[in-house]
């Protein structure tokens, strides 16, 4: 059934997670003015989440439910700067929020885009609302196309894709007065993806 | 009326208006550049003909694939209807509002309810609001979109500060960050407290029930997200049948739309996602999602034998983008809902051939369009056939109507009309700067004609009389050729039929001329088929003798319809289709042929040009300037380059935008003379920058049109048919 979500991590193809593959990644997302860090274990993605929110300067930031990091962890290590990093899933709250944190199940190189299940309501709002947006992916799960995308989308789903898929490539944009390029009108206008080897 | 003088104030006022001209005329010189940078390294015919198989198999087969997507979106949960047109939207839209009791509705972009009219039928039951910045900006100014994918592009920034400051209610500045900035405010704001959320989509995958919405702004994933309820609106023509149908589309519409790898935000919705109980939560609930498929018109579109193409249509609006009419006067004068080449052609079926009839009359057939359509649809073609079925409906006006109707179906008037212009024009000609006679002013009601660029000098004697006197000397004759000459060289310039006549000599070939008439080329492009065809039944039997090697013509209009037009326009009539087939695989166009005679000769390009004319101590600086009709239509774009690179006393070289349309357009220039001098002017300054002395051309038509302009303004530029220089008269 499409609703259940299996694992994307297991579907992946043969040559996904290689270095060229992050590399291209990073290129292609920093073109579009993403900020692209890698590390190397769940402690250190923990780390740099909780800095680029100090660095953000905000008292309010919000995460949805993620299995590449403890969430809780995160919370702890904000709370000693006075930040509240809330897991709540308020729409008022997240609304509110200047920062949100969620995870993604697939980076694709060669357009810098990220790919993720996003049936939770929790995750969407996360990711749609507050003006700065990080994303953590699995290294492992950068793959090289689109098409590819597609691919693992059928297999993931056993050919019924879940209600909602997200594929989202640099910030929100828009173009529509005299097409002068404007960062961020709906959805965040900064995005930070967060790979980390695990 | 085709073109009244209400739609004439419009053009004009288009014309005039300089933040419009300013807005497209950028857009449309930075677009094919960024475009190319950005398809680098993909095979854009490939990736084309995977997307127009795809469509138009999908497009066969489209009851089957909306009752499996439908079978799809049920069985997840969510709601099918199905709308015959607008009203039922309408309704439809009223039982999901009245059953919620909803108040407010978001709504991110939907041509499809443009198209309708949907806000304006909805405002008694729902506060509509728009959320693409685009389409909320116009829509406080009540305008229609003036581009598919950038509705707002023909207003500038200080208008859209009014705009802001009057929707607001306090003064913003012209600033367009914090225009964004405050767009998004107000927005969010609508987002928030919406009881729905409606949007279009691109794809609808009917293997998994997928709707595939692209956007950059991120308001369709906030209209999918924030309201409980979640109306789509998908048109018949998005259909697609298996998942894996979305990667090519994916690959090709961000960047034929703007130049984009791909859009911020791609969002596939395959059935009802999880949402907040009345809005605000906390309990989870599955969203009310409503999937509407609207006909109006699409189910004839795809059943249509020809217009079926059309719905190839992914709506990247390149077509508008590379368009040059559109490029002048935008989509609100070149477009019903539906904007440009591809507009014209659904307003006619989802609106009414009413509709389109002006708007497809914008199309000067330069081709360009097809060269950059992912979706391969040969709009200007498609427009001719539209113009075919307007006419049908909606005569021509009185004049025209006769000149095409009755003068040019019967030869003898035509022929003696034109005979006519020779002597009646003669007391207003006057000898250019190159020798050659123009017509630079005309009295009465012909002003019109030639204030903008001058007109050719009829000439008092017709190739056809001349070439009985020509003698040909052929030595080591190697066949014979049919000449057809067309009403231009006939009549304007017998002097290049000669040229012709000459070359094919030293070649080997006699020269006959067939009894013939017009090609029926201006009928057909006037949307008047039925006299075409009379016309090419006419012409068939005299070119139709076992004995010619080849037929040629120096006309790429006349070649067009030999090789093209006429084996199609006498498609019903077996016997005379055998005959046109047979005319048409021996018609080659003036350059194609010696070309191809050269080619044979092992590349001997240079043994062609007698000696010339004037002393030639120095070679001439020769530009070449592409006729639509030869280049686009017969794929003929190297062969004349190749020619004149090869002739001893001509110094080759390219000038600015040379394939781009000089503004003739045959009837076109008489039609809308207001659009044709602006191409011609564009024209003109390209042909004054370039350092060439003499441009080339194949087309007597763009010839009569750039030695006009040229002539006007005085200019010591000469202005050459092909046949002219191969025969050395420089």
């Amino acid at each position: 059934m499409g609703a259940c979500v299996g694992d994307w991590k297991f579907h992946m193809p043969e040559d996904a997670g290689t270095e060229e593959l992050f590399k291209l990644f990073k290129e292609k997302a920093e073109a579009l003015t993403v900020k692209v860090l890698r590390v190397a274990s769940k402690n250190e993605a923990e780390q740099a989440i909780v800095e680029e929110i100090k660095a953000t300067n905000i008292k309010l930031a919000v995460g949805a439910p993620m299995t590449l990091v403890d969430v809780l962890s995160i919370q702890e290590s904000l709370k000693g700067d006075g930040i509240d990093f809330s897991l709540d899933l308020d729409r008022n709250l997240i609304e509110r929020a200047q920062f949100g944190v969620s995870q993604f199940d697939l980076g694709i190189a060669e357009l810098g885009t990220i790919v993720q299940d996003a049936e939770s309501v929790h995750k969407r709002l996360v990711s749609m609302l507050p003006p700065t947006h990080l994303a953590i992916i699995s290294t492992k799960t950068i793959i090289d196309t689109f098409a590819a995308s597609l691919e693992v989308i059928e297999k993931v789903y056993n050919g019924e894709p879940s209600n909602f898929i997200a594929f989202v490539t640099g910030p929100s944009k828009t173009a529509d007065i005299e097409r002068v390029l404007t960062i961020g009108v709906h959805g965040p206008g900064r995005l930070i993806i967060v790979c980390v080897d695990e | 009326m085709p073109i009244d003088s209400g739609f004439k104030v419009r053009i004009n006022k288009a014309l005039n208006d300089s933040n419009l001209r300013g807005a497209l005329g950028k857009f449309g010189d930075v677009f094919p550049e960024s475009r190319a940078n950005v398809y680098q390294g993909i095979d854009f015919e490939e990736l084309r003909g995977l997307i127009a198989r795809n469509k138009s198999n999908a497009a066969s087969n489209m009851e089957a694939l909306a009752d499996q997507f439908e079978a799809n979106i049920i069985k997840r949960g969510g709601q099918v209807h199905r709308a015959r047109d607008g009203n039922d939207v309408f309704q439809i839209l009223k039982d999901i509002a009245k059953a919620r009791n909803a108040k407010k509705l978001v709504k991110s972009k939907s041509m499809a309810s443009e198209e309708i009219h949907l806000n304006q039928h909805m405002e008694d039951t729902l506060q509509m609001v728009e959320t693409d910045l685009g389409e909320w900006i116009i829509q406080q100014i009540n305008e229609k979109p003036s581009h598919m994918v950038m509705p707002a592009i023909h207003l500038s920034k200080e208008r859209c500060a009014e705009i802001f400051s009057q929707a607001l209610g306090y003064q913003v500045e012209p600033d367009i960050p914090t225009m964004v900035r405050l767009a998004r405010k107000t927005l969010r704001e609508h987002f928030m407290t919406a009881d729905i959320g409606l949007s279009g989509c691109n794809i609808a995958v009917a293997e998994t029930g997928t709707m595939v919405i692209f956007t950059n702004e991120g308001n369709a994933r906030l209209t999918a997200s924030l309201p409980p309820v979640h109306v789509i609106l998908v048109g018949y023509e998005k259909l697609a049948e298996k998942f894996s149908d979305i990667a090519p589309i994916a690959k090709a519409l961000p960047k034929s739309a703007t130049a984009q790898t791909l859009t911020s935000y791609v969002t596939m919705i395959s059935g009802p996602a999880e949402t907040l109980k009345d809005k605000e939560g906390p309990e989870l609930v599955k969203k009310e999602l409503h999937v509407i498929f609207l006909d109006n018109g699409r189910r004839e579109l795809l059943n249509d034998p020809i217009f079926k193409e059309a719905g190839q249509c992914i709506r990247c609006a390149s077509c508008l983008n590379v368009c040059p009419v559109y490029q002048l006067v935008g989509g609100h004068v070149f477009g019903h809902i539906y904007a440009g080449g591809i507009g014209s052609l659904l307003t006619g079926f989802f609106n009414s051939l009413q509709d389109t009839d002006k708007v497809q009359e914008m199309c000067i057939g330069c081709g360009r369009c097809r060269e950059f359509c992912p979706g391969k649809i040969d709009i200007p073609n498609l427009i001719l056939e539209m113009r075919n079925r307007v006419r049908k409906e909606i005569p021509l006006p009185g004049l025209q109507n006769f000149i095409v109707g009755s003068v040019l179906r019967n030869k003898g008037l035509f022929q003696f009309g034109l005979r006519q212009a020779s002597w009646a024009s003669a007391p207003f000609a006057t000898t250019g700067k190159d020798g050659n006679k123009y017509i630079r002013s005309l009295p009465f009601g012909f002003k019109k004609l030639a204030d903008w660029r001058s007109l050719p000098g009829f000439n008092s004697t017709p190739f056809r009389e001349k070439i009985k006197s020509l003698k040909q000397d052929v030595a080591n004759k190697k066949g014979k050729v049919a000449f057809f000459g067309g009403c231009v060289i006939d009549y304007a310039y017998p002097e290049i039929g000669e040229s012709l006549v000459r070359v094919l000599n030293k070649e080997g070939f006699e020269v006959v001329y067939p009894e013939q008439t017009c090609c029926g080329a201006p009928a057909g492009y006037m949307g008047r088929q039925d006299v075409a065809k009379e016309i090419a039944m006419q012409n068939l039997q005299q070119f139709s003798d076992d004995e010619f090697d080849y037929i040629v013509s120096a006309c790429p209009t006349c070649t067009v319809a030999l090789k093209e037009k006429w084996p199609h326009l006498l498609d019903s009539d077996k016997e005379s289709k055998a005959i046109a087939d047979v005319v048409a695989a021996k018609t080659l166009d003036f350059i194609k042929l010696m070309h191809t005679l050269k080619k044979a000769q092992g590349g001997a390009w240079d043994e062609v040009a007698a000696t010339c004319d004037i002393a030639c101590s120095a070679p001439i600086n020769v530009a070449y300037h592409d006729s639509c009709h030869l280049n686009r239509e017969l794929g003929i774009k190297e062969e004349p380059r190749e020619m004149l690179a090869a002739q001893r006393h001509l110094n080759f070289m390219e000038m600015e935008e040379a394939d781009r349309c000089c503004g003739f357009g045959g009837s076109y220039c008489i039609k809308l003379p207001e659009i044709s001098t602006e191409l011609l002017d564009r024209k003109l300054r390209n042909i004054e920058n370039s350092r060439a002395e003499v441009i080339a051309v194949d087309c007597p038509g763009c010839l009569m049109s750039l030695r006009g302009g040229l002539d006007t303004k005085r200019s010591n530029k000469r202005v050459l048919h092909s046949a002219q220089l191969l025969d050395g008269k420089y």
